[in-house]
């Protein structure tokens, strides 16, 4: 059967748009090149400096996450799940052109109390897809599926780069996740001031879309963060909002935020604060925001505490407090979390219980 | 006895930090290139994107790899607090989050020898020396005086 002819000339104009920009970004500056010289020493001598694999003269380069947790939680089954596993890879084709995946296995293999194993009905998902173009040193133009730069939490995320088993419940229900369309990110540094902006926009529906991630049929939005020295540390603040239509609701719903990170003396303090009409379950969200202080205890031993509140439209708020320990190894690749959690109420499945994760980005 | 406040317990944990924030060596630091490299000079703005990776680029398109010494060698403990405003280990968690966007840090070198060499063969490459460890095989554009602040600007050459 013949493809209608608007929709078989898509790729054909995909096609032509990449070899187009293609074309623009790299012929005219060159592709990247490397150096070569064999009495070059590059030879990677501290931990926390090199990761994953370098391959085709530096240009490509692929890592791996993995993730294993454990659950006890009031009321529900124990389990056990091998989650937030995959893959990372960026193809640097020339300086100002990158392509860049993250491809994820999502619940690939768990044990549930009462209903045994499990494996992944699916194979690998896109969680990520996109090409970077750099028109000038300091713009980046991002085209495809990417996380939606709203906050802190939702741009790291991953369970390696977290402190805690579960993330906090507002920044998981009052904005979409991903963003598949076009973003432009500008890096700006004044004086000693480092100053962000990110603005997004969404035209269509989600490229691969997560079964139980916030989703749009469109969005638009934009992000404006602040970074600044502070005495033994740095602190960010930022303030950003985006307008969507949700993609299970039909509604056209909002989201506003302003966060903070602050390091000090080896200590991280992380906030983040959101007003929305966001869905969770059989609730309306309308703010809600985190606490999150970590500390080091005693050489790779730290000790977390968060806390948080949602609130709900047509219920008292929920509340939670994560109290943990987090330890890294010597070369910070693999975390180890332990946290118990006091909630108020359940919501998204969240009750009081414990949480156990190994974690590893290599 | 009473237990001590969790703030205290934590507050104590930390004093390492910034004890060894406070024995940075103060000697000057050197930013040197290739003598054929198209660098004249960079501030530190320009420096603090390169070692961040919030740029790669200058303003022509050319390409810069800026190189570094590993995490407790004196001149990079030196150059980081200087102009990235932190020391390597408070860093831990922004590189995280850029190694989950594929984006890597700087290469690292294992010594000064090193950093001479790959920049003698690399016309790209910026790098960062104790002044008294360069060589007359590179040229420096730019020199930070002992105890100067990262508010400050380097004195160019």
């Amino acid at each position: 059967m013949e493809l209608p002819r608007k929709r078989r000339k898509m790729p054909v104009r995909l096609a032509s748009l990449l070899a187009a920009l293609l074309t623009m970004t790299c012929l005219d500056h060159g592709m990247a090149a490397s150096v070569g010289e064999e009495d070059i020493l590059a030879v990677p001598s501290t931990s926390q400096d090199q990761r994953g694999l370098e391959l085709a003269g530096g240009r490509l380069w692929v890592s791996a996450f993995v993730n294993v947790a454990f659950e006890t939680l009031h009321g529900q089954p124990e389990e056990i799940n091998l989650d937030d596993t995959g893959v990372l890879a960026r193809w640097n084709i020339c300086n100002r052109l990158s392509i860049f995946t993250a491809l994820e296995l999502e619940d690939f293999l768990g044990w549930q109390d009462g209903n045994g194993v499990y494996f992944a009905e699916k194979g690998p998902a896109v969680e990520r897809l996109y090409a970077d173009m750099s028109p000038t040193p300091s713009t980046t133009l991002r085209l495809g599926k990417l996380l939606t730069p709203f906050g802190i939490w939702n741009p790291i995320r991953r369970a390696p780069l977290t402190w805690t088993v579960d993330r906090p419940l507002v920044t998981e229900v009052s904005f979409p996740l991903h963003v598949t369309g076009l973003a432009l990110s500008h890096k700006a540094t004044v004086g000693n001031w480092d100053i962000d902006s990110d603005l997004y926009g969404q035209p269509g529906g989600e490229l691969g879309r997560f079964a139980d991630e916030k989703a749009a049929q469109r969005a638009l939005g934009g992000r404006v963060a602040f970074g600044h020295q502070i005495p033994y540390g740095f602190a960010t603040t930022g303030i950003e909002a985006t307008w969507f239509k949700d993609l299970e609701s039909d509604e056209t719903e909002y989201a506003v935020g302003a966060d903070l990170d602050l390091s000090m003396a080896g200590r991280l303090l992380t906030s983040e604060v959101i007003l929305s009409d966001g869905k969770v379950d059989d609730y309306e969200t309308r703010w809600g925001a985190y606490v999150q202080f970590v500390s080091p205890l005693w050489s790779r031993l730290f000790g977390i505490v968060r806390g948080e509140i949602v609130g709900l439209r047509q219920s008292e708020e929920y509340r939670n407090l994560v109290l943990g320990l987090a330890w890294r190894s010597q070369n910070d690749r693999w975390v180890l979390k332990l946290n118990y959690q006091f909630s108020g109420h359940a919501v998204d499945g969240r009750t009081d219980g414990i949480g156990v994760a190994v974690s590893s980005l290599f | 006895m009473r237990a001590a406040p969790l703030g205290l317990v934590f507050l104590l944990a930390g004093a390492p930090m910034i004890a060894l924030a406070g024995n940075v060596a103060s000697s000057s630091i050197a930013i040197v290139v290739n003598l054929r490299s198209e660098l004249t000079d960079l501030d530190v703005e320009a420096l603090r994107d390169l070692y961040l990776r919030r740029r790669a680029l200058l303003a022509n398109g050319k390409s810069v790899v800026p190189v570094n010494l590993p995490a407790d060698d004196p001149s990079r403990l030196r150059f980081s607090q200087l102009v990235l405003g932190r020391l390597p280990a408070e860093l831990s968690g922004y590189w995280d989050r850029l190694y989950y966007e594929g984006v890597r840090p700087p290469i690292v070198l294992p010594s000064a020898e090193a950093v001479r060499r790959y920049l003698h063969a690399d016309p790209t490459a910026v790098g960062y020396l104790f002044e008294d460890e360069v060589n007359e095989s590179l040229r420096v554009i730019a020199v930070f005086p002992p105890h100067e602040s990262s508010a400050d600007p380097p004195s160019s050459r």
